[in-house]
């Protein structure tokens, strides 16, 4: 009886450890997706504060510009 | 400590997975099924913040676009304005110039970065899971202080406002001790060394006066030499003296702001000057009146002629009749001394000289009040220059010599006229115009006056102009500051790099203007 009875707990271990390592695959990937969001909004972040750095410089610019160039009639 | 701004939500996967009162066929497998459970969850989590990230990056990707094409539009029809410009018919027309177009900046400034608004939402949801203050503001009602309850306990502003309050503090004094520079030294004990500093420069700046002036051949040189000792008095005097007259120079500032209409002040009072002959009566009025309150407290709802500072001190006054070189004048109040002079020390001077020497026309008005007093007992009181210019100086004044007084009076209303006047000579001028007289309120106008012949007057009344012009200004700012307490910190900001700024070009002008000293100096 010891027998039958060992090899059921010995498979349902088995069984346990392949769902452990495939819970912890899962895990693991949300890990990676978490980092890749996290790494993505960064760099989007920068990029785009970069960007509106130089929108900014670019209209301060164009302001510049404008009033130059306009006599008493406005472009914008 | 960093606050995550994200966070997925079950963060311990496994745990409490098993059901203790359920019994089950198969622990492990409970155990997994929960797990996987959780897992789930996690990653719901995680689209859900990955959804908020996708949005905030793609609102800011919209803002930008929306930018970049408004500005696209700009340089498009920038660049069609371009083509249209002509270079050959270069018109540089009065009329043109009108019509440009003065530069500003639309450039709004971002404020308030940190608040509640701005926050990001993912941040507002576990900003929103704390537990609320107590509800302390229920209780407003009962307090007698009026002040809010809640923020006995929490003050989002609390910072911003010592902040605020610091900057503004700053830039007053910063402003104080600018517009204190030319004026009047301090009193405080602990700066003794500045006060000697100060009290000097003007000193060294009188003396030049007084050398170029002899030099001309001037009625001056007596005056100087009486003169000399009050000012090494006046030092110790002064110091003493200024404090209690401070506050009416202020109020004085303030009712002559009343008086004139905003931006007016340099030319308005010139105008008025030559067009209404200033109010002999008046002025007569104001002197007497002010003589007998020479406590100097009561000058606040006038501005009362110099006499106050004679009270004060016997031995400044002295020096100043001498200058006035009247016989008759022992009958009559001492004469105003000149405020400016007396009051400000050298520093405060040079800065203005500049500005005064540039602007030569200035009207000697501040003379001519001084002068008229002597060759005529009749004539009006001596003009009640100080009130705009500064109050505090009258105070001063005592000792402060008056510079060499020159012939104001008939520069204004005749307009040049011979440099070297006698007393003879002052007394006609005055019989033959006595209506020139500038009432007080006309003492700005001295800016525009025609141009003197005499180098020297010049000088005076640009040191004087000179330092009613910046007590002028501080008025204005400080009345604009009361006006709309500065709440952002770009208006703060913005206000104390301009005080700073002003500070510098002050500085500037005053290390000019010692040179152009030297240089009159020389020439004399």
């Amino acid at each position: 009886m010891s027998a039958p009875h060992r090899e059921a707990i010995q498979k349902q271990i088995q069984q346990d450890w392949a769902n452990r390592e495939y819970i912890e695959v899962i895990t693991v990937s949300i890990k990676k997706i978490t980092d890749f969001l996290n790494s993505f909004d960064m760099s989007c972040r920068s990029k785009l504060a970069v960007l509106n750095e130089k929108l900014t410089t670019l209209e301060r610019k164009i302001d510049y510009l404008e009033a130059c160039v306009t006599k008493g009639e406005t472009l914008t | 400590m960093p606050l995550p701004k994200r966070g997925i939500e079950p963060v311990h996967v496994s745990r409490g997975t098993f059901p203790d009162d359920f019994p089950l066929p198969s622990e492990l497998e409970g155990v997994t099924n929960g797990t996987l459970a959780n897992t789930v969850r996690q990653l719901s989590s995680l689209s859900r913040h990955a959804e908020d990230i996708f949005g905030e990056l793609a609102r800011d990707a919209q803002q930008l676009y929306d930018r970049s094409n408004s500005l696209q539009a700009r340089i498009d029809r920038l660049a069609i304005k371009v083509t249209q410009l002509d270079s050959t018919g270069e018109e540089v027309s009065l009329q043109d110039i009108h019509m440009r177009k003065a530069f500003k900046s639309a450039v709004v400034f971002d404020q308030q970065i940190f608040s509640r608004t701005t926050m990001p939402t993912a941040m507002l949801e576990t900003y929103r899971s704390c537990d609320r203050p107590p509800p302390l503001d229920k209780l407003n009602c009962y307090r007698d202080d009026g002040k809010d309850g809640l923020k006995f306990y929490t003050d989002p502003n609390y910072f911003f406002e010592l902040w605020r309050q610091e900057m503004l503090k700053d830039t007053e004094r910063m402003m104080h001790d600018k517009g204190k520079k030319p004026h009047r030294p301090r009193n405080e004990g602990g700066q003794g060394g500045r006060h000697k500093k100060r009290v000097r420069q003007p000193h060294n700046t009188r003396e030049r006066q007084r050398q170029i002036a002899v030099g001309q051949g001037e009625y001056i040189m007596p005056q100087a030499i009486p003169y000399t000792p009050p000012i090494q008095q006046y030092d110790e005097n002064v110091m003493m003296d200024r404090r209690p007259p401070r506050p009416n120079s202020i109020e004085l500032r303030r009712s002559y702001q009343h008086e004139m209409p905003d931006g007016l002040y340099e030319e308005n009072p010139y105008q008025t000057d030559i067009y209404n002959p200033p109010s002999m009566p008046n002025s007569e009025q104001y002197y007497q009146t002010s003589t007998p309150t020479r406590g100097g407290k009561i000058r606040p709802s006038q501005p009362p002629p110099a006499p106050p500072s004679n009270t004060s001190t016997p031995t400044a006054n002295t020096p100043t009749r001498g200058r006035s070189m009247s016989a008759g004048r022992d009958a009559l109040p001492p004469p105003p001394p000149p405020p400016e002079t007396a009051v400000s020390p050298p520093n405060g001077i040079a800065q203005h000289i500049i500005s005064r020497q540039q602007s030569n026309s200035r009207s000697n008005s501040p003379h001519s009040h001084q002068i008229t007093p002597e060759p005529s007992q009749d004539l009006p009181p001596p003009p009640p220059i100080p009130k705009q210019s500064s109050p505090p100086k009258q105070a001063t004044p005592v000792q402060a010599p008056p510079p060499p007084p020159p012939p104001p009076m008939p520069l204004i209303t005749n307009g040049p006229l011979s440099p070297p006047l006698m007393n003879g000579d002052l007394s006609k001028i005055m019989s033959s115009s006595p209506p020139k007289l500038t009432p007080i309120k006309d003492r700005p106008i001295s800016k525009q006056a025609p141009p003197m012949v005499d180098p020297r007057n010049d000088l005076l009344k640009a040191i004087r102009d000179g330092i009613k012009l910046r007590k002028v200004e501080k008025i204005e700012q400080k009345e604009v500051e009361r006006g709309n307490g500065l709440h952002d910190v770009a208006s703060i900001l913005a206000r104390r790099v301009a005080v700073e700024f002003s500070d510098s070009d002050s500085a500037s002008e005053s290390e000019c203007d010692s040179e152009g000293w030297g240089e009159n100096e020389t020439s004399a």
